[in-house]
């Protein structure tokens, strides 16, 4: 039995549609399902549907062998994980973005609005910048137009939020895809059936 | 006695199983205070502690630290001589989520002296013993830091890339190993041979055979026939757990050389146990000897026997 922690919304419903057409079925997996945990014992697979940003939590604690999110998640959580594979799909970037006509003033403490605190701070960090970070959940862009920040760091897939906020990207400094993880330990006792859906996973990314 | 024995949790049960068991193959206890001295830290080679210990001043004005870490206190006392010993203490260390410092018991094995290949083999038969006397589903995984180190001296690269390298080699990431690769301008075969290691792992006939094909230099090879014959005198161990080697394991603490261990049970998220080879630490300590060694973590071994999977 191989447990999967699959991210809810679009990236969880690409990964699935992929891990079904392979022959991991869930009958009950449907997107207005509220059910939390889905099994099929035939086929030997579990489904756990969990909050994107908790996947790599419930892999590198053993809850689920392997998982899907996003390369963001992962940094942002840390996790002691094997990152298995780029799946290649769910493709942005993590960005630095500000109001339009914002210009830069060097000489005081830069105010950061994120979700991704550790990654924003580390990339500060490298760049020596004094900075205050301001940790949001959500309408990350709001920040700088209503003065709570100078910047923000957030993912930018099409750039469309930032541009109809007035907002522009100032830097982009990290690629973001989707990536398939696996805790360390489920590795070593069921690499077998984890290499197999590795495989299928492979196979339908290069069709 | 069996009435007394009642009394015990599984955990204190395992642990008399395991004191015997280095008791009957000649390793002494050795026991030592929770305090050493905080200099001890900034002068010996545990250099990733020293931000990370508890400190405090004695009564006679010393700076003391709880013990972050055994191994080096028992290196101190090195003398060339063989030293078999065992140990049960706590150390002192962040937690998980570096917000508070946590008690975590340990039970450990070092032997110290004039290391030949024999000595080797005979403790990292003695942690596949010890986990199989933990769980029956559990396993052993070997590798040997002069692997990845003999090709990564090869490829010459500065610091930042260097530990960056390791880091995703031991993560298993082949694409972030192939982008590194890439930016920092390493030759396609060093690049290929690279991005292989994540793979070397399993049964350990099939990946001593592969890796030896993958040798490039003699500190390669030797890394590739000491896993072999450690492989070969451990499997004819008996009442031991599976073995596997996994040449991407590269010891976490930064003393290790040569032969590194990790132990896994099945349905335990981290690992339970790790060891390894580590004559640097004691090169640092002053000390014409080598050591070899292991620990096996109660703080995760709690998870184990709380859920009742034991067999005990």
């Amino acid at each position: 039995m191989l447990t999967v922690a699959l991210p809810k919304g679009r990236l969880g419903e690409k990964v699935y549609s992929i891990l079904h057409k392979a022959g991991y079925t869930c009958d009950e997996m449907s997107s207005d399902t509220r059910k939390l945990v889905l099994e099929n014992k035939e086929v030997g697979i579990r489904y756990l549907l969990v909050k994107p940003t908790d996947v790599p939590v419930y892999v590198e604690r053993g809850a689920a062998d392997v998982g899907i999110a996003g390369k963001d998640v992962l940094v942002e959580t840390g996790a002691n994980v094997y990152e298995l594979m780029d799946l290649g799909f769910g493709k942005c970037r993590m960005a630095v973005a500000a109001k339009k006509d914002y210009v830069e003033n060097r000489d005081r403490t830069l105010r950061v609005a994120t979700k991704f605190v550790n990654i924003a701070t580390s990339h500060f960090a490298k760049q020596g910048r004094a900075i205050d970070i301001i940790q949001l959940h959500g309408s990350i862009e709001l920040a700088p137009i209503v003065g709570l920040s100078d910047v923000i760091v957030d993912i930018v897939e099409s750039g469309s939020t930032l541009r109809e906020n007035n907002l522009v990207v100032i830097e982009e400094f990290m690629p973001i895809s989707a990536r398939f993880f696996a805790n360390i330990s489920s590795y070593k006792f069921k690499e077998d059936e984890i290499e197999k859906m590795l495989l299928c996973l492979k196979e339908a990314i290069n069709d | 006695m069996d009435k007394l024995l009642s009394v015990l949790k599984p955990q204190e049960i395992t642990n008399l199983k395991l004191r015997y068991l280095y008791e009957s193959l000649g390793y002494k206890e050795y026991k030592m205070s929770s305090f050493e001295e905080y200099r001890f830290y900034l002068e010996s080679s545990s250099y990733l502690f020293r931000n990370a210990v508890i400190t405090f001043t004695d009564l006679d004005g010393r700076l003391l630290a709880l013990k972050p870490d055994v191994t080096p206190s028992i290196a101190k006392h090195a003398d060339g001589a063989e030293l078999k010993v065992y140990y049960q203490e706590n150390v002192y260390r962040p937690d998980r989520n570096k917000r508070s410092f946590k008690e975590i018991g340990q039970i450990g094995l070092e032997y110290m002296g004039q290391i030949e290949q024999a000595a080797v083999a005979e403790v990292v038969a003695i942690a596949a013993k010890s986990l199989k006397l933990i769980a029956s589903d559990s396993l052993l995984e070997i590798g040997h830091c002069g692997f990845v180190d003999g090709l990564l001296e090869l490829c010459n690269l500065d610091v930042a890339v260097l530990s960056e390298l390791q880091r995703l080699i031991a993560q298993k990431n082949v694409s972030g190993i192939e982008k590194l690769c890439d930016e920092a301008g390493i030759i396609k075969a060093h690049t290929d041979l690279l991005m292989a290691i994540p793979s070397l792992c399993g049964d350990s006939d099939k990946v001593i055979a592969r890796a030896k094909e993958l040798c490039l230099t003699a500190k390669m090879n030797n890394a590739v026939k000491e896993i072999e014959t450690i492989c070969q005198s451990v499997k004819a161990a008996s009442e031991i757990c599976k073995v596997r080697v996994d040449l991407s394991l590269i010891g976490e603490e930064e003393y290790y050389n040569g032969i590194t261990f990790c132990g896994y049970i099945n349905g335990i998220a981290a690992r339970v146990l790790s060891g390894g080879r580590y004559d640097p630490l004691l090169e640092k300590l002053g000390k014409k000897c080598g050591a070899v060694g292991f620990a096996l973590y109660f703080d995760e071994l709690e998870q184990f026997y709380y859920d009742d999977r034991s067999d005990t």
